[in-house]
């Protein structure tokens, strides 16, 4: 009970504030659909929330350091099987093996190389070219396996999760920098091949482009649609176009809750609205003072875990709270991003707001694990 | 520690930056282009559908509907509310339900799964009518069950109805189907319904009067492109109904005297040009209107020479040029090898009797006496050789020129419409005023003449007594004192009139158009007649007793007692 008096207040009341968001707009978003069951969605929604809260008070009551000296290897490993079984008896979905009976492996993924990658990697100097290739390999192997379902969405958030981490605990910077500066540059250049391609002279020098490039033909279309939505208003620029009508006709104070065409009329679709594009619909219905107010609460949130990081006694307690900090991130980033056109689409959930239950289970458990770095910062081991 | 604040610091500082990135897009999307986007939305799921308002009605002068509407039930199926994934799937299940509605009001099943399919790719917002004219028993069948039948309405439609039939079929006309007119602007139409736009008659000329203009009603579709709810944008405006001077009765009484005959006769108010009646046979009934009824209107598009009608015309144009009312000339039977009326001769005779009997001779040697220009220019004053413009489509002009020594006698080359020589019956009855012929009752209470002649009194009025004496002793005379159960009978007043007999030389040999013109009562008249008969016998027996029986039903008939 005195451990509860030493929470982190804002990281808390963000993360109901967001809860709460996530109920409503599941709400809304189910609204429109026929099906009882996602007429219904945000009711599991919601006792899912009241499930990781929890997880989420367990996890910060005990402590990290023996949560993550008895759990973090073990973890890695159930997840690595998990991810490989889901590739072996996976339940196909919209062309991907994500589900595993009820829930999604590659979700508990991220959580485990976080807290693997905060129980390794303070305990000795990792300056060598080696260690970054182990380093490399404990993030690689988890990310591979989940692009391999295929989910490049989730693949994207476990490498910046662990290179931060990486990079954090200064494993081999001599490479590391340079090697995290050539793969940027190598996304631009595959973005840039792109737009050059839709802007070609002729139809022929566009092909011989689109050739040369090593990506699988959805992902293409994807980066066609977003280099240059317009061309294919209907197939593929489809889900980006009516996103931004979505938003764009919220406007200042949003069309209401509940109220919105585009969702309603099934423009946004029904199959994207809830998950995915929920942005969508919360930018249709709360207007700009919703977007930037979810938005300030996820920044709280973030910035929160960094504040927890920078007070954190020990490495390892610093390590977690960035790599959750990071996670976080960069799924409100690549969400909100993909949904008005500053990113490629890429399928990920809206933190704590869309419906998925898995990852929300596992969101506010590394969150409560953040609350317990905060909760024994005083205590040595 | 390897992880400095430093870094997390940097880490805050990126995190920073993202947010911000966001925040600004946001606020380009949602607060700078947000009307663009609420525009483009509702371009996209917004469908106009025009609604054309209800016809205005024809009315007769005493406000009996000519033409109206009736109102139409028609079942529709409303393909929105069948679920279904994929459209190949909503066709079946539409194709399945439309089978089970027809069914049940036990009709034959006519919208095939292309017809099924083809509304769905380009009018899925919009119902599909399964079946026109539901009758009382279907429409009950329906009413009774029609929770079992959710995805069927009954709609109401107005639908073009001559109540009299064929009665004034000529000058009422018809309707067509068609797009309605768009007022729209550059606003796109998706739907309309079909409106009825004149296409002949009163209901075309007045057609912009009668149609009024459509209505708008916005409908929300779904992203398949069905109807989730719809909302009136701009209310239909109703047609106005048009008053027109036509008289059921008369006209009734003009068609039953045409009726078996090919023929055309016009009944106009002497004092103000209002057409009373005006027909045209045969007839046909507008309400099955289809390509090939006889929907010629030969009382103002069909041209006939005037025969001995013109007559009148002649002698006052010869009057005014100072031919003497007692000028006595000779006839024969022939005149410049033209036989007479009277095979052996009228012998001695003068202008009124002239008149009376139809002599050509005494016409052909007036005619050439007065001079072709003279009566032809007093023939332009009553109007003929051009239109009279009556508010109707499709008059034609006639003819005068040349003049020819036949022309006197109304033979030649001149040409006339029976409209036209109402008119002239009606001026030479009421002291020389011409009338232009109308049909809409304007505001105006007394229409002032086209012209009027410039005749001195008394050569008109030798002219009309000439008239009166063709019905009660002259040519027609026979006509208009018919016996009846021994007793000899005439109207209860008396009227003025002239036959005519055209011959007509065609491949089938030569006939003659017989005519009529007559004003009543003589006094004061009222009204004029003109009445051509194809293939009659002669002017005096063929058309005159027709006449005689219109002018009856209103004035009433009386025993003759004068011998």
């Amino acid at each position: 009970m005195k451990k509860l008096l030493r929470l982190n207040i804002p990281l808390l009341l963000a993360m109901l504030a967001l809860c709460v968001v996530g109920v409503v707009f599941v709400r809304s978003a189910g609204s429109a659909r026929s099906s009882l069951v996602l007429q219904n969605a945000w009711r599991s929604h919601a006792f899912t929330a009241m499930f990781g809260l929890g997880a989420y008070f367990a996890c910060a009551c005990t402590d990290y350091r023996k949560m993550l000296y008895w759990t973090a290897v073990p973890f890695f490993g159930v997840a690595l099987v998990l991810l490989m079984s889901v590739l072996l008896f996976g339940s196909e979905i919209y062309g991907g093996r994500r589900w595993l009976w009820f829930f999604q492996p590659s979700e508990v993924a991220k959580l485990s190389v976080i807290f693997l990658l905060s129980q390794i990697l303070p305990r000795a100097d990792f300056r060598r070219a080696k260690h970054l290739a182990v380093g490399l390999a404990l993030v690689g192997v988890p990310a591979a396996l989940i692009l391999a379902e295929p989910d490049l969405g989730t693949a994207l958030v476990v490498v910046p999760t662990g290179l931060a981490m990486l990079l954090a605990a200064r494993v081999c910077r001599k490479l590391l920098v340079p090697l995290l500066v050539a793969g940027f540059l190598a996304a631009g250049a595959i973005v840039g091949a792109v737009w050059c391609a839709e802007h070609a002279s002729t139809p022929e020098r566009r092909a011989e482009i689109y050739r040369r490039i090593p990506l699988r033909p959805h992902q293409l279309k994807r980066l066609k649609v977003f280099v240059a939505p317009e061309s294919d208003p209907y197939a593929g620029g489809w889900n980006y176009r009516q996103a931004m009508l979505s938003i764009g006709s919220g406007s200042l104070h949003g069309k209401g809750v509940g109220k919105g065409d585009v969702k309603f009329l099934g423009y946004l679709p029904p199959s994207v609205s809830m998950n995915d594009f929920i942005f969508a619909v919360l930018g249709e219905e709360a207007g700009f003072v919703g977007t930037c107010g979810t938005l300030a609460l996820f920044a709280v949130l973030a910035f929160s875990c960094l504040w927890v990081a920078a007070r954190s006694a020990d490495e390892r307690g610093r390590l977690l709270a960035l790599g959750v900090a990071v996670l976080v991130f960069t799924h409100v980033y690549v969400n909100v991003a993909m949904s008005i056109g500053l990113m490629p689409i890429t399928g990920l959930p809206l933190p704590f707001v869309s419906a998925g239950k898995t990852f929300l289970v596992v969101i506010m458990a590394a969150l409560g694990a953040v609350q317990s770095v905060n909760i024994h910062k005083g205590e040595e081991k | 520690m390897k992880c400095s604040i430093a870094f997390l610091a940097g880490v805050a500082f990126v995190f920073a930056l993202g947010f911000l990135a966001l925040a600004v897009r946001l606020y380009q999307i949602q607060i700078v282009d947000a009307g663009n986007a609420g525009k483009d939305f509702s371009l996209q799921s917004t469908r106009i559908m025009q609604t054309p308002g209800l016809r205005g009605r024809i009315l007769d002068r005493k406000g009996r509907v000519l033409a109206g509407e009736r109102v139409r039930r028609d079942l529709v199926c409303r393909p929105e509310a069948v679920k279904s994934t994929t459209i190949s799937n909503a066709v079946l299940t539409l194709e399945r339900e439309i089978g089970r509605a027809m069914n049940l009001i036990d009709a034959p099943n006519r919208i095939t799964a292309e017809r099924v399919m083809r509304h769905l790719k380009r009018e899925s917002a919009v119902p599909l009518t399964v079946f026109e004219g539901l009758d009382e028993t279907r429409f009950a069948r329906l009413q009774e069950r029609h929770a079992d039948f959710p995805a069927f309405d009954v709609e109401i439609r107005g639908v073009r109805d001559y109540p009299y039939g064929s009665l004034a079929a000529h000058v009422l006309g018809h309707v067509g189907q068609e797009r309605p007119n768009a007022e729209t602007g550059d606003q796109k139409i998706h739907y309309y319904d079909k409106e009825a736009t004149g296409r002949a008659g009163l209901e075309a000329y007045y057609n912009r009067y009668l149609s009024g203009v459509s209505g708008e009603t916005k409908v929300r579709v779904n992203a398949r492109g069905f109807a989730v709810d719809d909302e009136i944008a701009r209310k239909p405006v109703d047609g106005i109904d048009l008053a027109t001077t036509l008289d059921v009765e008369w006209q009734y009484a003009l068609e039953r005297e045409l009726a078996g005959v090919t023929g055309a006769g016009v009944v106009l108010d002497a004092r103000t040009g209002a057409i009373r009646a005006i027909a045209s046979s045969p007839t046909f009934d507008p309400n099955h209107y289809q390509t090939g009824v006889p929907e010629f209107n030969k009382a103002l598009s069909g041209t006939y020479a005037p025969g001995s009608t013109f007559k009148p015309i002649v002698a006052l144009a010869a009057l005014e040029r100072g031919w003497d009312t007692n000028t006595v000339l000779s006839c024969d039977g022939v005149y410049m090898q033209t036989k007479c009326t009277a095979r052996w001769g009228h012998g001695p005779i003068n202008l009124n009797e002239a008149i009376r009997e139809s002599c050509n001779s005494f016409f052909l040697q007036l005619g050439i006496a007065a001079g072709g220009e003279a009566v032809l220019e007093m023939a332009r004053l009553f109007g003929l050789g051009e239109k009279s413009g009556v508010d109707l489509g499709g008059e034609a002009d006639g003819n005068l020129e040349p003049w020819t020594f036949q022309s006197a006698m109304g033979q030649g080359p001149l040409l006339v419409t029976p409209l036209q020589m109402a008119v002239v019956a009606a001026a030479l009855g009421n002291g020389g005023r011409v009338f232009r012929p109308f049909l809409h009752t304007t505001s105006k209470a007394t229409p002032s003449p086209v012209r009027t002649l410039n005749a001195k009194p008394e050569n008109l009025a030798a002219v009309r007594h000439a008239m009166k004496a063709v019905v009660d002793v002259g040519s027609a005379r026979k006509a208009f004192h018919p016996i009846v159960g021994g007793k000899r009978r005439r109207l209860r007043v008396d009227a003025g009139g002239k036959t005519g007999s055209a011959e007509k030389a065609s491949a089938a040999g030569r006939y003659k158009n017989t005519w009529f013109i007559a004003f009543a009562p003589f006094d004061d008249p009222e009204v004029a007649v003109a009445m051509v008969v194809e293939h009659g016998e002669f002017g005096g027996t063929t058309v005159a007793p027709r006449v005689y029986n219109i002018l009856k039903r209103f004035y009433g008939e009386t025993e003759d007692v004068r011998k």
